[in-house]
Order: C-alpha cells, then structure tokens, then sequence
C-alpha cells in the first residue's frame, strides 16, 4: 500500500499532464487538407506547405500550427459529401487546404465561414469567384514575370507571337501587350475561338514571329493543337515558350514554370497570415513568387538560337 | 482329265497375282488421291485465309498508321495538310484509293492511284463503309470488308485524349494517378484504304499455284512408294505362283500368306504325287491291257490252230471212215442203216465246217496269208453274205505296205467289233468302210445307216454288250496308240466311227 502522500502526488501529475496535452490542442489551430489524390505533384506542394505552415504560436496570445493538428483527407469517389463536412467540421477544422481542382470543389461545399486555401487548383480564381473564404496560389506565372524570364533567356526575341480564346485569356493579352511594348517586344496575337483554328492561324504567322508563346489556354491547347505547334516550331524554326515543363519534353524551346514545393510554402505562408488575423479574412489570390526557367538545349541548337544560360534554373 | 485340273490351278494362281497386284496398286493410288485432294483444299483455303488474315493485319497497320498522321488535316480540315501522308501512302504498291471522311462522313478527301483502274467492287465497299461511319457516330470502328476481288480496311482518326484542367501542366491524370494511362478518346473521322484486288488474286493463283506443284511431286512420290509397298506386300503370291509351278519351294511369309502358301504347297505335292500314282497306274493299265490283248491273240491262234490242225483233222477223219463204213459190206448194210450212215456224214461235215468257222473266227487265215486288206475284204464279204447287209469296203494304200501281225490283227478285231454291233444293234442295211494307209497315218472309217443312238451318253446308257464292244474298239485302238477321233451316232442318223492310228513302227527282228 502506496503511502498517501505518493498517491496523491501522482495523480496531480497525471491529470497535469492530460491538461498539458489538452492545453496543447488548446493552443494549435486544426487544418484540414482536401487532396485529389497521392499524386506526386500534390505530395510535394504539401510537403512544401508543411514546412512552412507547420509553426510554434505565431504571436502571444495566439494558437500554434502542429503537425499532428493537420488532418489530411484524401478524396475518393466514395467520398460523400455529407461524410467530408462531417469529418471536417469533427476536426473542428479553422482552415481548409484544397489540393487539387477537384478538392477545391468539394471543399466549396463546406460552410462559408471556413477560409479554404486552394493550392494545385487551375482556374481556381473564376471558379472561387464570389466566395470570400476562399483564396489561394494560382498556377499561372504572371505574364510580366514570364515575358521578363523570357526576354532574358532569349535576348534576340523582337518578336513574339501568340494565339488565345479572348473569352479566356484576354487578361493576361492585355497585360502582356503593355509588358512587351514596354520591354521592345512586338506582341503578335491571333484570337482562336476553337482548337480547329490554330493550325491555320500558326501557321500564319510563319516568317512574322521571332518566338512563340504558349499560353495555358484550355481552348487553344489541345494535345492536337500542341502537335501543330510543335510542327510550326520544327519546320519554320521558331522557338516555342511555355509554361510547364511537359511541353519541353515534347519539343517546346524554353519553359517558365512554378515549383511545387515553393506554391507549397507559399500557401502555409498564406494560410498563417489568415490564422493569425483577427478576422481571419483571406487576401486576393496569388500568382506563384519563384519561377523557374528550364531551357532544352537539344530543341535550341537544332533551332540555332542563342540563349543567356545565366537566368536557367535547370537545363534540359 | 488329271492335267487339265492341275493346269487350271496354275492358271489362276498366275491370273490373280498378275492383276491382283495391279489392282492393289490402282486402289490404293486412287485412296490416297482422293485424300490428298480433300486436305489438300481444305489447306488451300485454310493457306489463302492466312493470306488473306495477313494482308488485312497489314492493311489495318497501315490505315491505323495512316489515321494517327492525318489527326491535324482532319481535325482542322485543312487538304494540304491532309495530301502528304495520303500521297505516301498511296505510294505503295497494293493501296489504290484512300478515303478520308469527317464523322458525319463528309468526304474530306479521296485519291487513287492513276495506274490502277476503280474497281466496282471497292467503290461499292468505300460507299458501305461511308454509310456505317455516319450510323456509327459514336463508336470508334474499326472496318474491314473483303469481296472476292478488293479489300477495303477503315480505322478511325482519334483525338488522343480529353484534357482534364490540370493536363495543360502535367502529363498524368491528377485525379487518378495509380490508373497509368487514361485516355478516353474522342472521334474526329474516319480513313478507309482499299487495296488492290491484283494482290488478293495472285495471292490466291499463287496459293493454287504452289498447292498443284506439290500435289505433281506427291503424285510422283505416291506412286513410288506405292509400287514398292505393293510389290512387297505380293511378294509372297509370287513365290507361291514359283511354288505351284516348281512344286518343291518353300516359302517362309508371315500371317495368312504364309497359311495359303504352305496349303497349297501340301496340296500341290498331294495332288503331283497322286497324277503321279494315276498316271503310273494308266501306264500300268495300258500295258495290262496290252498284254491281255496280246494273250488273248494268241490263245486265239493257238485255239484256232489247234481246232485247224487237231479237231478239225480228226472230224475229217471220221467223216471218212463214215463214209466207208459199209464199203466192204455193201449186200448186209439195210437201207436204214446207210440212210444213218449219211445222216451220220452230214453232221460229221456240219461239225467240221463249224470248227473250221470258229477257227477262222479265232484267228482268221487269210491275215497272215493275203494280209490286212485282204482279210478284212473276206471278212465284210462273208458278214455282208451271212447278215444281208451290204457292205462298201475299200482299202488304199496296202499295195506296197503290209503291216505286221500285231496291228493287223487288232485293226481287224476292231472292224470285225464294229460290224458284230452293227448286226446287234443298229439295224442298219449298208455299211460303209473305208481302210487308207497315207503315211503317217492310217485312217479306218465305219460308217452305217442304222438306228443311231445318243453318243453324248453312249457310255451311260449303251447296253452291257455294247458298251463292252466300244471298250473293247478303244482299248484296242489305244494298244495301237491310235486316236479315236469321231464317234458320233444320232438317233434314226446311223453311227459314224472314225480312227487314226500311226504307221505302225517295225519291230527288229
């Protein structure tokens, strides 16, 4: 028989450490991650996203992030809807991590109050327009930011020719126009209403384009489309430049993408900024910071064009 | 009758070795004909459809390859970019028209090849297929129709697949990532290639072609090999046709060959051995007979001389003491007892005259003395005399040729038969003779106008003396190694007898 004093100590200690552990939980903010899916694109940002979202408490007075308060729930066909917000708000989540075009569709279903940060989400912006709550890292590089990356890797560019759906992509013509006249560049454009079009329109502007630009523009590109460009580039030997670095595996010229785990980052660093205000309101949605410049060396010498290596972050 | 058996024996024996192996041979060749061509078409069919599977395998290559190159001509529509590929293609040999429609079937574009001419057939398989395709919108087919002459292949154009939003920046499908590829496809329109009939049909006449050279070198083989495999399997009819005919080879051959073979080598040297005995016993019989002949004559001269020299001597004797009974008495003697002494002379004459007879009978005198032709004219003279018959008898060729004792006294026996029956049985008043000596043959002819009878069953059915006559006239006539060659006798149409005998050898002395 334990003598009282012992007992009665112990159990102090005890029941300490179980607040301890509920003081803990008192203190870190509980997110929920919808992904798609395990793909590796995915992964990877979130793993970008933990690195940075994952932090003690960001000011007094505040809740901490823990790791352990991040649930991750992967999407599936039997995923019901009922079923997520129930598991959602069970994890009494204080902010929701969309991963995927798919995710971000689902999580739009959840309560109005719930910031929802999308990440991996293409078209995230029109789709999230109107609901407050939710923001996040598009997937386009800002066209000042691609043409400026351009410019530098391929200084000879005068003359820069493009193709997009204005229902679509007439933004980002607009604002690249200024950025290309401001930089010397003209900017040669064609407007396309369906993928049928393009190989005319390209092919037009055989002789009248020093490089041309691939947007991501669901209407111009087409697996079919990508052929005929690919086609134009080889056969009137003009660079093309694009967005992802897929199309430079396939013959594209210069790519100016985003890095995963960077979008990542860049999502904790939003999803703390709108965890430690007040109001928990969410900015306007961000274009990705870091863009990364990969060029095809085999593409550009059979194009015979000179390229500024010093901007590449990696060459192919 | 014994070597007419044995002959025929051989002769079936050889008449079924000679055509049973040609008919073997013949029978098996047309078996293995008949097989060889019922395969043998059935293989040409099942050849011509590999063929046949293989150029439509090829084609479907070619038109899928063909397809995939011209998605962007008819995706956006454009001919020229349609042309090149449709033009290389068309560059080949068995491709003589491309077709290339929309999917509402709108005809994009259509090119042959100027050196072949549109067939019938394959207008009326492009039309078919253009109709499918329109009914078909929705399905992603995959045509191919052969007639006789044209083959026509369509495959699809296909948009690779639909993009999903994250596909313009990454190669897989996000949402489901552990499914490798996904790629639903999206129909754009449809190319048809018809392929040149000229193909199809040489391939057909070369299929036909190689299947006649082979069944030439089968035939040539077949009958080789069927010839030794033939004349192997009568090998052993052979050596029994050379056992039948030697009658002393044995024969060692498997199964039932070997069974016959020995049967009838057992049968064969039974049947030799009793032709032998037979003949043995013919020859035996023939020389008993011959001797009994003989015998018989001489007992016969002896007989007839000693009636000649001794009875009839003595009865003579007796008529004259008869006569001279009462010479020295002639008052005593009563006229009753010289009328018994006549009556008593009279049958003393009558006796001796009868001994006399019988000894001519026996062995008549006048053969030795005047000879054959003589002898036997004495004879008809004194038969025709005592029988009322009239008797025509002429002998030729004597004058100069007399033959010895033994033919001429069996030669008259044997006319001397034939008349005894002609006065027993025919009934008949003239006889006909005729006795030629023309070297080498003598030829005696008896010919009379009596009852007849059936000479097929003479034998059978002649009467006990008859029947010992005739025997006795073959036997006599075979003793002088004679021939009868005609005997012939029909009812109511008398008898004819005609015999040949050989000049008679002389005997040295």
């Amino acid at each position: 028989m334990l003598p009282a004093t012992l007992t009665r100590a112990s159990t102090i200690l005890f029941l300490s450490f179980c607040l301890m552990m509920a003081a803990q939980r008192c203190w870190a903010y509980n997110i929920v991650v919808l992904q798609t899916s395990q793909a590796a694109p995915y992964e990877k940002s979130l793993e970008g996203f933990m690195s940075l979202a994952v932090t003690p408490a960001l000011k007094k007075g505040q809740k901490s992030i823990q790791a352990d308060s991040v649930k991750v729930i992967q999407l599936n066909n039997q995923t019901r809807g009922r079923d997520l917000k129930r598991k959602v708000l069970g994890h009494r989540a204080d902010l929701v991590l969309a991963v995927g075009r798919k995710a971000l569709l689902r999580a739009m279903d959840l309560p109005d109050n719930l910031p929802i940060i999308y990440l991996l989400a293409p078209g995230g912006k029109s789709l999230s327009q109107g609901q407050t709550n939710i923001s996040g890292i598009e997937m386009d590089i800002l066209p000042a930011r691609q043409l400026a990356a351009f410019i530098e890797i391929l200084p000879s560019i005068k003359r820069l020719g493009v193709i997009y759906d204005p229902e679509k992509s007439a933004d980002i013509i607009k604002e690249a126009r200024s950025i290309a006249q401001l930089n010397g560049i003209e900017l040669i454009t064609e407007k396309a209403h369906s993928a049928r079009e393009i190989s005319g329109l390209i092919f037009g502007m055989a002789g009248r384009v020093d490089a041309f630009w691939m947007l991501p523009d669901s209407t111009v590109l087409t697996p079919n489309t990508i052929e005929t460009m690919l086609s134009f580039s080889f056969e009137k030997q003009v660079p093309l430049l694009t967005f992802a670095d897929k199309y430079l595996n396939l013959g594209a010229t210069v790519s100016a993408s985003f890095d995963l785990y960077d979008m990542g980052v860049q999502a904790g660093r939003m999803a703390r900024k709108v965890l430690g205000s007040p109001s928990k309101k969410l900015g306007a949605a961000e274009h990705p910071e870091k863009v990364s410049m990969k060029l095809n060396h085999k593409i550009a010498a059979k194009l015979g064009i000179v390229v500024n290596t010093a901007s590449l972050s990696l060459d192919l | 009758m014994q070597n007419f058996r044995l002959k025929n024996l051989k002769k079936t024996i050889v008449a079924l070795s000679g055509t049973f192996g040609a008919r073997v041979f013949v029978y098996l060749m047309t078996a293995m004909i008949l097989i060889y061509i019922v395969f043998d078409l059935l293989m040409i069919r099942s050849h011509h459809k590999i063929i046949v599977d293989i150029m439509v395998k090829e084609g479907q290559t070619i038109t899928r390859l063909l397809a995939d190159n011209v998605r962007l001509g008819v995706f956006s529509e454009n001919v020229d970019l349609l042309s090149p590929p449709v033009q290389s293609t068309l560059e080949q040999r068995e491709v003589m028209t491309i077709l290339v429609i929309d999917r509402e079937g709108k005809q994009l574009l259509k090119e042959g090849q100027s050196s072949l001419g549109s067939s019938q057939n394959c207008e009326e398989g492009l039309k078919k297929f253009i109709k499918l395709s329109r009914e078909n919108l929705q399905q992603q087919l995959t045509f191919s129709q052969k007639d006789e002459n044209c083959l026509v292949i369509g495959a699809p154009v296909l948009i690779s697949h639909e993009q999903q939003a994250e596909q313009l920046y990454f190669d897989t499908d996000l949402s489901y990532p552990e499914i490798p590829t996904r790629f639903p496809y999206r129909l754009l329109g449809y190319v048809a290639i018809a392929f040149d009939e000229e193909a199809l049909t040489k391939s057909r006449q070369q299929v036909f072609s190689e299947h006649v050279g082979l069944f030439i070198v089968f035939l040539i083989a077949a009958s080789l090999v069927t010839l030794l495999i033939v004349r192997q399997a009568i090998r052993p009819i052979n050596r029994l046709i050379a056992l039948v005919k030697n009658s002393n080879l044995q024969v060692e051959a498997p199964g039932q060959i070997d069974l016959l073979d020995k049967s009838f080598s057992s049968l064969v040297n039974q049947l030799t051995e009793a032709f032998s005995t037979i003949n043995q016993l013919h020859l035996d019989l023939e020389e008993v007979t011959s001797e009994l002949i003989k015998t018989q004559e001489q007992e016969r001269q002896r007989i007839a001389l000693d009636l000649h020299d001794d009875v009839a001597q003595n009865l003579s004797s007796l008529r004259m003491t008869c006569d001279t009974l009462f010479d020295e008495m002639p008052k005593e003697a009563s006229e009753s007892l010289l009328k018994k002494r006549d009556n008593m002379s009279e049958q003393l004459k009558g006796c001796i005259q009868t001994v006399r007879h019988l000894s001519y009978d026996l062995q008549p005198p006048s053969l030795t003395q005047l000879g054959l032709a003589q002898a036997v004219r004495q004879l008809t003279d004194d038969f025709a005399a005592a029988n009322q018959l009239e008797i025509d008898f002429l002998a030729s060729g004597f004058e100069e040729f007399e033959p010895e004792y033994d033919f001429a006294i069996n030669c008259y026996r044997i006319i001397q038969e034939a008349l005894n029956n002609v006065k027993k049985h025919a009934n008949a008043s003239k006889v006909r003779i005729r006795l030629v000596a023309s070297y080498p043959s003598i030829i005696l002819r008896i010919n009379d106008n009596g009852v007849g009878f059936d000479s097929e069953d003479k034998v059978a059915k002649a009467s006990g003396g008859y029947k010992m006559g005739l025997q006795n006239m073959i036997k006599r006539t075979h003793l002088l190694n004679g021939r009868m060659k005609e005997f012939k006798s029909v009812p109511g149409g008398g008898t004819k007898i005609l015999i040949e005998f050989p000049y008679p050898e002389k005997k040295d002395e």
